[in-house]
């Protein structure tokens, strides 16, 4: 039997939930950017008015975006809003499948194979979904039908906003393959500069491709990649999805170029400590630490060590991320942001004991903080070096 | 089709490998309210029953401590009986809200 998937894509999350939250900004050109003066300038979302009637983009600077309009009204991010409404959206699609699988904040995948009998149509399902969510919750959703997750996915993206757009294989030829080829899902950058210099422009390009030539140069992926130039895809709507975390990261745009190890270390130990509490969180333990680090010019360099054993504790992530500072970072070079990742997870109870290190009292330390934090909030307890004029964490 | 292939539609890595969420995000999307800290158990005379907290100024603010489990007369001195009323009818969800904290 073929599948149904729908795919629930939020117009403009960002800026949509503003709109939701304050009538006056409705039909408006709204743009949610970070603030220039703590240097995090740049577009997250701009609303469907600001796109078509400025040409303003994510990822633009936001002096670039007002220098585009003096209309355009600027707002703040609220993250607690966004993860708010991400919520409840999800418990509407629930409502109507129980294989929900959410993909990013503003996405999820809905497989209803299994309801068309007792809720109608797909058309009707998804216009019920829409119709909801319009009501409900006040945002605009584009939905994409199609029999796999990929066909949706593309469905979803080729009008907006507002529409349902069903696809099936037949019509994936004519409007799917003149598409140009770093449009299509799984095409990343890398893959998509060199399918360019052998000539391969379009998605049609790639489908026509031998695919033994994929198959040669990028494997398995290769194989995908041939796959999914024809639209096919089997991967299924998996609600336990999100039970998979596979690394954990914070990073910080800090809010003055920071100049010596010293300083440095004070970052690392913060970003430490919340990337261990959220890994404890989840229940997880990583092997392998990594340090982001970019200067003033922008030049960007990420470094990685795997661990001997795996951890969640604070000051192993911490000691581990300053050997990587002092042994690939210049101390006379200045730093504009600093990230730390913990990847390699595994679930704790999957993990082999050490018989080699004492951990009992870090562990301790560390569950007593979280408890504090638990119960008291995330700013309860703190560091003594955070409230040097180093410390960002009050920034957060 | 291959097994290697297969196992990499089987396990969703096309997909899984593409997602980023926000920390706070995930950690809502993926649990129920069962596992809320304000989803608290409420001692009554003939009933105990689970009731979510979230809606409370106090414990929202951490003005008071979220406790396991709490006696009715102490949440009705608190609040009131109709807005305990109203209070008892939320929570109890298949997919956490928005105030939703991981109980340790």
């Amino acid at each position: 039997m073929t599948k149904v998937i729908l795919l629930c894509d939020i117009n403009s999350f960002f800026a949509s939930v503003h709109q939701a939250l304050d009538p006056g900004l409705q039909g408006k050109p709204v743009v949610v950017g970070g603030d220039p003066a703590k240097r995090t300038g740049i577009v997250l979302a701009a609303s469907v008015e600001a796109k078509k009637r400025f040409g303003i983009k994510t990822g633009m600077t936001v002096a670039e975006a007002k220098a585009r309009s003096r209309e355009v009204i600027f707002v703040s991010p609220s993250f607690k809003e966004y993860v708010k409404f991400s919520t409840s959206i999800n418990k509407i699609l629930k409502d109507f499948s129980d294989l929900v699988e959410p993909c990013s904040i503003d996405e999820s995948f809905v497989d209803i194979t299994g309801c068309l009998k007792i809720l109608g149509s797909p058309l009707e399902i998804a216009g019920k979904i829409q119709g909801r969510i319009n009501n409900e919750i006040g945002v605009g959703v584009n939905i994409g039908i199609g029999p796999s997750k990929l066909v949706a996915k593309m469905a979803a993206e080729l009008e907006k906003p507002n529409k349902i757009i069903p696809l099936t294989l037949e019509d994936w030829p004519h409007k799917i393959w003149p598409l140009p080829v770093k449009e299509l899902f799984g095409v990343g950058s890398r893959i998509g500069r060199w399918l360019n210099q052998v000539g391969v422009k379009t998605i049609g390009d790639l489908a026509v491709l031998p695919p033994d030539v994929l198959k040669k140069r990028y494997g398995l992926i290769g194989e995908v990649l041939h796959h999914s130039a024809q639209g096919i895809d089997f991967s299924p709507v998996d609600p336990q999805a999100m039970d998979v975390v596979k690394s954990v990261g914070n990073q910080i745009t800090l809010p003055r170029d920071y100049l010596g190890f010293d300083r440095i270390k004070v970052v690392i130990l913060e970003l430490a400590e919340e990337v261990a509490q959220r890994a404890r969180r989840a229940g997880c333990l990583g092997n392998r630490v990594s340090l982001t680090m970019k200067d003033p010019n922008f030049f960007t360099e990420t470094h990685s060590r795997t661990l001997y054993s795996y951890t969640d504790i604070t000051q192993e992530i911490y000691d581990e991320a300053v050997f990587l500072l002092q042994k690939h970072w210049h101390e006379e070079v200045r730093v504009r942001l600093v990230g730390l990742t913990l990847s390699g997870l595994l679930r704790k109870e999957e993990t082999q004991l050490n018989l080699l290190v004492e951990r009992d009292k870090q562990e301790r330390i560390d569950r007593a903080t979280d408890l504090i934090r638990s119960r008291w909030g995330q700013h309860s307890i703190k560091r003594a070096v955070s409230l040097t004029d180093c410390g960002v964490y009050h920034e957060r | 089709m291959n097994d290697k292939l297969k196992n990499y539609y089987k396990n969703n890595f096309l997909f899984t490998g593409h997602r980023m969420m926000m920390p706070q995000a995930g950690e809502k999307l993926k649990h129920a309210c069962g596992q809320c800290k304000y989803y608290v158990n409420v001692i009554g005379q003939q009933e105990n029953r689970r009731i979510c907290l979230a809606g409370v100024k106090a414990y929202r603010q951490r003005q008071k401590r979220v406790p396991e489990s709490i006696d009715i007369v102490e949440l009705m001195l608190l609040l009131g009986k109709e807005a305990l009323q109203a209070l008892a009818s939320q929570g109890g969800h298949n997919t956490a809200c928005g105030t939703f904290e991981l109980r340790m």
